[in-house]
């Protein structure tokens, strides 16, 4: 079951509400632990011991850590590494086992068999929230007194457990356990915001998956055209499918009036690497900058190592230093917690160099604009930047849904066989996606990307619309049902895709 | 007295946004719904009643073996006999009572073809009558859901609502994919293997709903080396006997030639296309032997020579190109 299944549309979530409705509003958030709970025994079976154990463990630690004054930090560091460990150890044992192969196979010794572990979803997500509670308890974040199931609810919250948004306690707790009345406005703005997630996955996610996977796992068969037009394809799917069930998560949420955080804001828009990751999978980088980045930047290690630079007159390299090694923690977490393979690690390797060559050389960069006499805040220069930016994103997907590195590598180096003829011939509405199919997608893609443009520009097209006559509003919602309803990629004549991001 | 006023609208508003997605779902559906275009499972096994009332002289009924295995176009193609498959994924014997049940108040057939492999279905059936009125329901109101695609076929020049739609097919279902059957070497014992006890008494009410009606019962097994045993042969053929009923088994008729490397869609549990040939072939010899009449040229059978023709441009025309030596 995902949140798009028949089941949870209309029979998961429609008995959730009702009874919702029925719990005393004291004790609503009882009832949605209970769906969380059943919801995640569904979709992992009794992998759910680990959820289990986390909730416990960081109830008990937290506890321990209010009760103490001494070793607190100490404390913190054992609940988080535990947390981090269960992760490391479900996620990465293989991957760690395979590398080690490779090098026991080379010096003749024999290799280790490869465990059979089973890995319940959406652990990237709750052990990330779990790891933010520890370390914000540690900080005196937050400050209600400990409940344990209110912290179960919290890890475990059914719209957010599969793909997040990676929420923190005190960001969410207080619309979470509220109990809110299911309201009207809150139910149709949810609902909205359902559809139009659903219309991102099911138009143009789930139909381009064809050709992506097509190209990807043959790449040995197609090169120029095909490879560039499957890599962008590719992004516009991870885009659409990550930031569509984003929104189905959102609305789920608004319809029981939980407020939870935007992770997506017109990522394509960025004019830098940096503020790509400021408008993509928000909260994911907005942790690793609270949690890993400042803390060893601004740690006294950091400190000590730019005061030892400033002495020798090496200022500059002082105080990049610091950023440096911060970012290239930051983006080798990044690119491993994404799953336990080389092209992911090169992956965040990519942006480790991109961003860290941004922040060193900005000083650098701006005075040559300057003496070229280029007005950085002219807006075509705005425009160059974020064409730019987008071609480096596209660059990095290609590597981050190729089989491995070495076959990155290959399309990467394929892309220079550059010919039309696979357009002149027809044979690229072979691959999966027929003229049609083409002809849909290319219109979705620009829905998509006006109501960005939109958004970009601060106006709230949902607000907009409530503002209409209701013979205008309901003309609009049924023309978006039906046009999921008839041009979705669903079905029988398509293979059911899964939720990208909860593969991770 | 405001609030109750304000839910109160809500949820009006509500039904009334429903109840009008559900009329325009009909509406639109109509439209996108062409001549012969292939339907949804669900619909499928409900597609008799959109048969005119009094035109079906054969019903074959049965789970997915029925509709994978007989062909009703191509039996009419070849004798001009009136058959329709009635069959639905994964049915259970009292599913089928309740379809054939419906169906009579309808239509008059001389003849049921039962496929026995839902006679063998383990288990009793969970809330039949709830699952079998949700079946009805959903066959009528989500023709959209199930109908992806259907757009691309649309011809714009050509745009016009269809009242009723029909299966050309006649409850068939074409699958021209193969995948090998792989022998896993199936013990050859004599025993006899029986129904489960709800099998058998829906079975017992079919045989006697058709007593009433007097229409002849004929049981049928469709080739399936997957499921077939010796022993459901046994019973069948025992139970045959005992109620004095016709059988054929068709996994034991060698002059088939099924050839299970490529005459199967799905390893041996379906045939494809090229399998439900032979098997209507087969069928359709033998239905000559009953009291059938060629119907070819009877004018309450215009819609049949219709949809022949549509079924000879889209399935076997196509087919015929594709399949050396069929």
């Amino acid at each position: 079951m995902n949140y798009l299944s028949p089941a949870f549309v209309f029979l998961f979530l429609p008995i959730t509400m009702c009874v919702y409705m029925i719990f005393p509003k004291k004790f609503r958030w009882v009832s949605l632990l209970i769906a969380s709970y059943i919801f995640f025994y569904i979709i992992s079976s009794y992998v759910i011991a680990y959820l289990l154990f986390t909730t416990i463990s960081v109830y008990t630690i937290s506890n321990l850590m209010n009760k103490v004054d001494r070793h607190k930090l100490a404390i913190c560091i054992t609940g988080v590494l535990l947390q981090l460990g269960i992760l490391i150890f479900l996620k990465y044992t293989n991957f760690f086992i395979g590398n080690m192969n490779i090098v026991r196979d080379w010096i003749g010794l024999p290799t280790l068999h490869r465990m059979k572990i089973l890995v319940p979803i959406g652990i990237s997500f709750y052990t990330l929230q779990a790891v933010s509670y520890l370390i914000d308890t540690y900080r005196g974040g937050i400050k209600e007194p400990k409940h344990l199931g209110k912290l179960a609810l919290f890890l475990a919250f059914f719209p957010t457990v599969m793909e997040g948004p990676i929420c923190r306690f005190h960001e969410i707790s207080s619309t979470l356990m509220e109990g809110k009345s299911l309201q009207y406005h809150n139910i149709t703005f949810g609902l909205q915001r359902v559809i139009w997630g659903i219309f991102k996955k099911v138009l143009i996610a789930d139909r381009v998956n064809g050709v992506v996977n097509e190209v990807f796992q043959n790449y040995h068969h197609y090169s120029g055209i095909v490879v560039v037009m499957a890599t962008c394809l590719y992004t516009i799917q991870l885009y659409t499918d990550f930031s569509g069930s984003i929104d189905v998560t959102i609305g789920i949420g608004q319809i029981f009036g939980i407020t939870i955080p935007e992770n997506f804001r017109q990522p394509f828009f960025a004019r830098s690497a940096t503020e790509f990751w400021k408008r993509w999978h928000i909260t994911l980088g907005r942790w690793f900058k609270d949690y890993i980045f400042y803390p060893i930047a601004l740690s006294k290690t950091m400190r000590r190592l730019k005061k030892r630079f400033n002495k020798r007159q090496h200022a500059l390299l002082g105080k990049n230093i610091a950023v440096a090694i911060a970012l290239f923690a930051v983006w080798f977490s990044n690119g491993l917690w994404h799953g336990p393979q080389w092209k992911y690690i090169l992956y965040g390797m990519y942006f480790f160099i991109w961003i860290s060559i941004e922040v060193m050389l900005e000083p650098t960069f701006n005075k040559m604009y300057a003496r070229l006499g280029i007005r950085t805040n002219a807006r075509w220069f705005s425009y160059f930047q974020i064409i730019r930016t987008v071609l480096f994103i596209i660059l990095g997907e290609l590597f981050f849904r190729a089989t491995d590195v070495k076959a990155g590598f290959y399309m990467l180096t394929s892309i220079a066989d550059i010919s039309l003829q696979p357009l002149l011939d027809g044979s690229i509405f072979q691959l999966g996606m027929d003229r049609r199919d083409f002809f849909i997608t290319c219109i979705a893609i620009l829905i998509v990307f006006l109501v960005d443009v939109i958004h970009e520009g601060g106006y709230s097209i949902r607000e907009g619309i409530a503002r209409q006559y209701i013979v205008k509003r309901w003309t609009l919602y049924y023309i978006a049902l039906f046009v999921i309803i008839i041009f979705g990629a669903y079905g029988v004549n398509y293979v059911p895709i899964s939720m990208l991001y909860a593969d991770f | 007295m405001e609030k109750n006023k304000r839910e109160k609208g809500a949820i009006v508003k509500s039904i009334l946004f429903i109840l009008i997605f559900f009329a325009l779902l009909q509406g639109v559906s109509m439209f996108l719904v062409k001549d012969g275009s292939p339907i949804s499972i669900v619909q499928k096994s409900r597609g008799i009643f959109s048969e005119p009332s009094n035109t079906i002289d054969v019903i074959y009924l049965g789970d997915s073996e029925s509709y994978t295995s007989i062909s009703p176009m191509e039996i009419w193609q070849t004798y001009g006999f009136a058959s329709y498959v009635a069959g639905s994924p994964g049915r259970r014997t009292i599913n089928a009572y309740f379809l054939l049940r419906e169906a009579l108040k309808y239509q008059k057939p001389k003849y049921v073809f039962l496929e026995t492999n839902m006679l063998f279905r383990k288990g009793k059936a969970k809330l039949p009558t709830l699952f079998y009125q949700m079946e009805k329901m959903a066959a009528l109101y989500q023709p959209m859901m199930l109908r992806q695609n259907e757009w691309k076929k649309l011809d714009l020049m050509k745009l016009k609502p269809m009242l009723r739609w029909k299966d050309f097919m006649k409850g068939f279902i074409y699958n021209d994919r193969v995948k090998p059957y792989k022998n896993k070497g199936q013990s050859d014992e004599q025993t006899e293997e029986l129904p489960n006890e709800e099998n058998m008494l829906y079975f017992k009410k079919i045989k006697q709903l058709c007593d009433e009606k007097n229409i002849k019962m004929i049981l049928y097994t469709a080739p399936t080396p997957l499921n077939w045993t010796k022993g459901k042969h046994n019973g069948i053929k025992n139970m045959a006997e005992k109620y004095e009923i016709p059988m054929i088994d068709l996994n034991v008729e060698t002059s088939l030639n099924m050839d299970w490397s490529v005459d199967t869609y799905d390893g041996g549990n379906h045939m494809n296309y090229r399998g439900a040939r032979k098997s209507t072939a087969f069928m359709a010899e033998y239905m000559k032997t009953l009291e059938l009449e060629d119907k070819r040229t009877d004018p309450r059978y215009k819609h049949w020579v219709k949809d022949s023709e549509f079924y000879k441009k889209e399935v076997f025309d196509k087919d015929e190109k594709s399949i050396p030596n069929s």
